[in-house]
């Protein structure tokens, strides 16, 4: 009796020995874990692979300088298929199974969104990388995730101060949106800013998913507008500016919010001389910070980086920042990034108490002779539009 | 008078591209009694095969066209022989299911060759011509064109032609027409070919005034399945005359109220479409 009460013992014993030694202390060589799913096949693949691309970068540079706090970092990253369901699972698993400590974000803002609703359950702070639908923020009280992407709501900013600097003489702006959250938010503050400029301003809905522009053109005609900000997507953009060039209707300056983007060139040819559009960030940049990053993500990857790669390099460092100053902790690492303001490569990250992103604020492009270029002085931009051909 | 002429010719060349995607559609269900729900990427696959000749070879986008039209129906032939022509006899459920599965495969192929950024090409006609105060674009004015000679076509083979014969004696009874000597099989065969090569002639006019990515077709297909209800099921007239009817409400609702009360409208459409005539506007009341 007495011996089988031993051996209950010694068997009690070993498993909590076994259990103690399983979850022992956190030694110096054990890695800090962060977790990322990310658009790796599927339709938003070919820029996600720069998220990626921007997270190895930091991730390399994190350790090639002995980690954070003497600790390596390993970064965990899935293949979310651009789909956010996947992301969602994804992120569960991240948390649940991986144990990761923080989130770096997906591509895009549908799949944050669906990320958010499981960091935000579990608890675990998220970094809003490549979200820069505000909306998100707006209709849910977030409290782990973070925009660490311009803000939507900013848009039209950009065009706004060149019509301010460039533009006396127009007399009508027209502000064409999306019927969705982003767009409408984005289109309400310009219609505010253009009355506090004292300029008579109108906007032009469309449904998601519309195929035809060529009412929306008429109307544009018929209101007499002389400048015009497109703040839909892409490919609407392309639709509407072609539906322009078609109708001969071309208005002294045309700004659509991705119009940085070089397939702009390769839609409209020479028609794209003059549009404005907005990026958050250009290779080109001159500050220090962009020159170091551009010149050490072309010597690993042979490219040139996009705003994706700069983006998901800032909120690396925003978190390497949060886990130095509070060290591995998930409530440590939310109080810092929630209140933090720091710098990064993308810019002053600052939040607003909804947790939008205040700091970081788009620069305002415009197509010279077939080249995107930042347009640093408003003043010296190409005014007006030249005429389509 | 300028202003609703414009916006009449903008809805007809909205209504043009619409009919297009309607008339594959009617022509199977028609001929088959199949919803083909795999024919947005049969739109899609002449809308990339557009982008790849435009882009590698730097010929005219019109070259498209007849390029498509081929490629299609070489496409439409195989896919009717290995995988439709066994639904044959089978319930309706299982036809509905299995080319639900081909859209899926085709959808998760585009993506896969081409990612999911748009692509997209500078080339073809460019300018306008004005008439009267109405401006239209020559690229429009191909669109317009195109669809009027293929939809002219169209109409011609399924009611004149030896061929058409064959298509309605099918549609009517399938039983009753192989025992009077049709060809149940190569009636099958070259509707479905048709079919599909009309969708990829309308996926390289809308890669011509659009941009194209894997869900090209998907986007264009709701509005082809209301324009093929609302004409009458299996009417190849009813949906061009519901498809030219839409694309003049869309141009009209869109200017004077705005896009989301157009779609409203062509869904109200819709519903009263159905509730006064289920059978359509041109549609036979056996048909459903």
């Amino acid at each position: 009796m007495i011996s089988r009460t031993v051996t209950r013992l010694a068997a009690v014993a070993l498993i909590l020995a076994f259990a103690i030694i399983g979850s022992g202390p956190v030694t110096a060589a054990d890695p800090i874990k962060i977790g990322a799913a990310l658009s790796l096949t599927g339709r938003f693949s070919d820029s996600a692979k720069y998220v990626q691309e921007g997270y190895q970068l930091w991730l390399q540079e994190v350790n090639a300088h002995g980690g954070i706090n003497g600790r390596p970092v390993q970064l965990i990253t899935y293949d979310d298929e651009s789909n956010p369901d996947t992301a969602a699972v994804l992120t569960e698993r991240l948390i649940s199974r991986d144990g990761v400590v923080a989130i770096l974000g997906p591509y895009s803002s549908p799949i944050t969104d669906a990320a958010a609703t499981v960091a935000e359950r579990a608890g675990v702070p998220m970094l809003g990388t490549i979200a820069s639908d505000s909306s998100i923020w707006e209709r849910r009280k977030l409290h782990w995730t973070v925009q660490a992407f311009p803000s939507s709501t900013y848009d039209h900013e950009g065009f706004l101060k060149v019509i301010a600097s460039k533009g006396k003489a127009i007399k009508h702006l027209a502000i064409v949106y999306e019927e969705s959250p982003f767009s409408i938010g984005a289109k309400n503050w310009a219609m505010g800013e253009a009355k506090k400029m004292g300029l008579s301003a109108e906007a032009f809905g469309y449904a998601p998913g519309s195929q035809d522009f060529s009412s929306i053109v008429e109307r544009l005609i018929a209101s007499k507008a002389d400048a015009v900000s497109m703040g839909g997507y892409y490919q609407p953009s392309i639709a509407l500016t072609r539906k322009m060039i078609e109708r001969g209707y071309s208005p002294v300056a045309y700004h659509f919010i991705q119009a940085a983007d070089g397939v702009t060139k390769t839609a409209l040819a020479d028609n794209a001389n003059g549009i404005f559009g907005r990026s958050a960030w250009e290779s080109t940049f001159t500050d220090s910070a962009s020159k170091t990053f551009t010149a050490a993500y072309k010597a690993k990857f042979n490219r040139l980086p996009s705003y994706h790669s700069a983006a998901a390099y800032a909120a690396g460092q925003v978190l390497e920042a949060a886990i130095k100053a509070k060290g591995p902790d998930k409530n440590g690492i939310r109080d810092f990034i929630t209140t933090a303001t720091m710098p990064t490569v993308l810019g002053t990250y600052k939040l607003n108490s909804k947790l939008q992103q205040e700091g970081y604020r788009y620069t305002l492009t415009q197509w010279v002779n077939g080249e995107s270029k930042v347009v640093r002085d408003p003043a010296q931009a190409l005014w007006p539009k030249p005429a389509w051909k | 008078m300028t202003l609703i002429l414009q916006l009449a010719i903008n809805g007809l060349v909205f209504g043009s591209l619409l009919g297009l995607v309607a008339l594959g559609l009617a022509l199977v269900f028609g001929v088959m009694r199949l919803v083909n729900f795999a024919h947005g990427e049969f739109i899609t696959l002449g809308a990339y095969a557009t982008y790849l000749l435009v882009t590698t070879t730097g010929v005219s986008p019109l070259w498209g066209i007849p390029i498509a039209a081929l490629l299609g129906a070489a496409i439409g032939l195989a896919i009717q022989m290995l995988v439709i022509s066994r639904l044959a006899g089978r319930p309706e459920l299982d036809a509905l299911m299995s080319t639900y599965a081909l859209s899926i495969v085709g959808l998760g192929l585009f993506a896969l060759a081409f990612g999911g950024d748009f692509r997209t090409y500078s080339a073809g006609p460019s300018g306008n011509v004005a008439l009267a105060g109405v401006v239209v674009g020559w690229r429009s004015i191909t669109v317009l064109v195109s669809c009027v000679i293929v939809g002219a076509a169209t109409l011609a083979l399924v009611s004149r032609a030896r061929t058409g014969l064959g298509f309605r004696a099918v549609a009517q009874n399938r039983e009753a027409a192989a025992a009077c000597g049709v060809n149940v099989v190569a009636s099958e065969r070259l509707a479905f070919s048709v079919s599909v090569a009309l969708a990829a002639i309308c996926g390289a006019l809308i890669s011509f005034i659009g941009t194209t990515t894997p869900n090209v077709g998907h986007e264009w297909l709701l509005d082809g399945f209301v324009v093929v209800i609302i004409g009458g099921l299996g009417s190849i007239s009813g949906a061009l005359v519901a498809a030219l009817a839409i694309g003049l409400l869309h141009s009209f609702a869109s200017y004077y109220f705005d896009d989301s009360w157009a779609q409203i409208m062509t869904y109200a459409l819709l519903y009263i479409a159905l509730l006064v005539r289920p059978h359509g506007l041109l549609g036979a009341r056996s048909a459903t």
